[in-house]
């Protein structure tokens, strides 16, 4: 079979099919897998990922009320993606060199994955099991479930965060743990920023 | 031969492109590796039971406000 005439068709479908394991993996051994990935070449995966991305915020423009254009949203959040990048990039380079970039936008996209998770789902519960909760016992059942499903996500993105900055700065756990800080210390306000200009209630990051 | 000489100096390459970590203080270098050994491989196991035990306990301890919130976070996308 002659696969030079289908060259981009290929290349794309096999992106897609690593993008998938990646996901596989980073749920099963997410410390192995992020490894893997900071040594990454391959940027139809980080498209592949940014599409996913761009597709929730289409789906999320129909149920919201009075939103800015997908699009829009998606520039604020390629903003926040490669101020973050950059932001890491160059604070480790002060202490290490000879760091990739392309590590750090590797990970960081597939840091994504449970934040985009956590956002379609619930896109998909909003229409669903519209809100308010009510103060009975499926309301309550629903309660647990959903803080308990929340916490479980969020824990996976504080692992795959780390992971994530370990391996693109290469740095050790406290110098890691500092970063993140000095990182919240803008990300927080930014994020009541976005707030408030009704561009994102939770930040998509 | 060659080919598994090469895919080993890889794979080391790739397992040693971070230094182990060193807390300073044996103790909590201890304490680090034990905890986190959980959660380099099927870190779920420990995170779903953990998360579904500290959801039971919010609601038991402040389930009204539990229920207002988890509305809230429902229009947080």
């Amino acid at each position: 079979m002659d696969f030079s005439k289908h060259g981009f068709t290929v290349d794309l479908l096999s992106s897609f099919v690593l993008v998938v394991r990646n996901f596989f993996l980073l749920t099963f051994f997410p410390y192995k897998a992020m490894r893997k990935i900071a040594e990454g070449k391959d940027y139809w995966q980080i498209g592949i990922i940014f599409s996913l991305v761009f597709i929730y915020f289409k789906f999320a423009y129909f149920l919201r009320d009075k939103p800015y254009p997908a699009t829009f949203i998606f520039f604020v959040f390629l903003l926040h993606f490669f101020l973050s990048v950059f932001f890491f990039y160059f604070l480790s380079s002060i202490a290490k060199k000879n760091l990739k970039i392309s590590s750090f936008i590797f990970t960081f996209s597939y840091a994504l994955l449970p934040t985009l998770i956590w956002f379609s789902t619930t896109s998909v519960l909003f229409i669903v099991l519209p809100p308010p909760r009510t103060f009975s016992l499926t309301g309550g059942a629903f309660t647990i479930f959903f803080t308990a499903y929340s916490l479980s996500l969020l824990a996976w993105k504080v692992i795959l965060v780390y992971l994530a900055i370990r391996f693109s700065t290469k740095l050790n756990f406290y110098r890691v743990v500092y970063l993140m800080i000095l990182y919240f210390a803008w990300f927080i306000p930014y994020s009541v920023l976005l707030y408030y200009n009704r561009i994102f209630r939770i930040p998509f990051i | 031969m060659k080919t598994f000489q090469y895919k080993l100096q890889r794979k080391l390459d790739e397992v040693y492109s971070v230094e182990s970590n060193d807390l300073g203080v044996d103790l909590l270098t201890f304490i680090y590796k034990k905890s986190t050994s959980y959660l380099k491989s099927l870190p779920f196991v420990i995170i779903i039971p953990l998360s579904l035990f500290v959801a039971v306990l919010v609601y038991l301890l402040i389930g009204r406000i539990a229920i207002k919130v988890t509305s809230l976070l429902q229009y947080g996308f």
